[in-house]
């Protein structure tokens, strides 16, 4: 599997250092992956959404514990876990939280399951979505010209570096830094729109 | 129509200023670890400026992800989630850390692997080090004892005869400290040729009191 490019630690450590917009970055960059690792744990919508706030509080806070011997998302991955771990043990215990509290309305419904059951994010909507956005970039990536579509394809999918990609296609390093973001530019431009669909914020 | 390097821009993005373009370059830089130190600092405080940049780091990321199949779903961030955990984090007083100058390791950066001189592993290595050095001379200095004392027994009672014999040889006696000697070929030659004068054993190293010293006196 090809490395995912990043800039995890230089942000990690700016952030580390007291720099909040580098940690909003991270929050950007993770926050559906981790709600969707969260909603595999707990079924409540509204919990996930908690849950998820509160690991990246309590990663922020702990960022000066971060020693870069792993990814930055393997280290997020912990918290998330024992967080909604965290939150199941304390909501059992909570005498104040009664069954039918945790149960949804429809509980009449012979489908019903308990709020806290595991469950899987994907939905049809979701899943449509995602197929048509690959769609999209597969289609916006063979209308680029030759040279961006082969700087963009060596660093996302191979994951190469700026120098090694500028060996290969001898060139400056600059050039690779401006096709990568021609690149990038003109797919996003594509997709932008299906994400304001999804979202309906317009960027 | 515009073309830049053979690519169509006028038909994506017909309303962006140079700035936004700048500032989505920076950000297409920065996701690619292609920014440290100052030029880092600088990238996030133009970008923090920049109302659009969260929207083209999120949708920049969502292409990566797609164009690498990774079967997850693909959703745009929340910006609502964001400004609530702002707020939150505002209140957070996060234990800083001194910004080291040496990067932060971590496999996703180029490969680079640099480690720190108080890397656990060196400490590790220190640790064991410092303990085998103390060993050492902790057996050494045990071996010295006990080797010393029969050594100055047997010192003190050539002593204590050769006084009563004679009593020049108890004053050189005195000088036991163990010495090297400094070779010279020149003057080794010399005393070689000259035996008669030097002594037979001018060529020996020097044992731990020089008895021969005085007896070779006497016998000028």
């Amino acid at each position: 599997m090809p490395r995912e490019p990043d800039s995890d630690a230089l942000l990690v450590q700016r952030a580390a250092a007291g720099d909040q917009r580098a940690f909003e970055l991270l929050v950007i960059k993770y926050q559906r992956r981790v709600e969707r690792l969260i909603g595999r744990m707990v079924r409540d919508v509204d919990l996930v959404e908690d849950i998820a706030q509160e690991t990246f509080i309590r990663a922020y806070r702990a960022l000066h514990q971060f020693r870069g011997d792993a990814q930055f998302y393997t280290w997020l991955y912990r918290i998330a876990v024992n967080t909604a771990k965290k939150f199941l043990l304390e909501l059992k215990r909570d005498p104040t939280v009664s069954d039918s509290a945790l149960a949804s309305k429809d509980d009449d419904d012979e489908t019903f399951r308990p709020k806290n059951e595991p469950s899987t994010d994907e939905t049809p909507e979701s899943v449509l979505a995602a197929k048509e956005i690959g769609r999209a970039v597969s289609q916006a990536l063979s209308e680029l010209p030759d040279d961006l579509r082969q700087a963009i394809s060596l660093r996302e999918m191979d994951g190469l570096s700026y120098e090694d990609i500028a060996q290969l296609m001898a060139c400056p390093i600059g050039t690779v830094r401006s096709r990568i973001f021609r690149a990038r530019d003109a797919i996003s431009a594509k997709v932008r729109p299906l994400l304001e669909r999804q979202t309906g914020k317009r960027w | 129509m515009k073309q830049l390097n053979g690519l169509n821009i006028t038909e994506t993005r017909p309303q962006r200023s140079d700035q936004c373009l700048q500032n989505s370059e920076l950000v297409s830089a920065l996701m690619d670890g292609a920014l440290d130190g100052d030029a880092l600092a600088r990238a996030l405080d133009v970008l923090a400026e920049d109302d659009s940049a969260d929207g083209t780091w999120d949708t920049y990321h969502l292409v990566g992800q797609a164009m690498r199949f990774e079967g997850e779903s693909l959703q745009a961030h929340d910006p609502a989630f964001v400004s609530r955990l702002r707020e939150k984090l505002a209140k957070e007083t996060p234990e800083l850390i001194v910004a080291s100058p040496l990067p932060i390791r971590a496999e996703g950066q180029f490969g680079l692997k640099k480690s720190a001189a108080n890397d656990p592993w060196w400490r590790r290595v220190a640790g064991l080090a410092s303990v085998a050095v103390v060993g050492v001379l902790a057996w050494q200095g045990m071996g010295w004892m006990g080797a010393s004392r029969p050594a100055e027994t047997t010192l003190a009672q050539q002593s204590v005869a050769s006084a009563q014999m004679d009593a020049p040889q108890a004053l050189v006696t005195a000088d036991g400290a163990a010495s090297v000697m400094i070779r010279d070929p020149q003057l080794d030659a010399l005393l070689a040729a000259h035996r008669q004068v030097g002594g037979a054993n001018a060529l020996q190293m020097p044992t731990g009191f020089l008895r021969n010293a005085t007896f070779n006196e006497d016998k000028r």
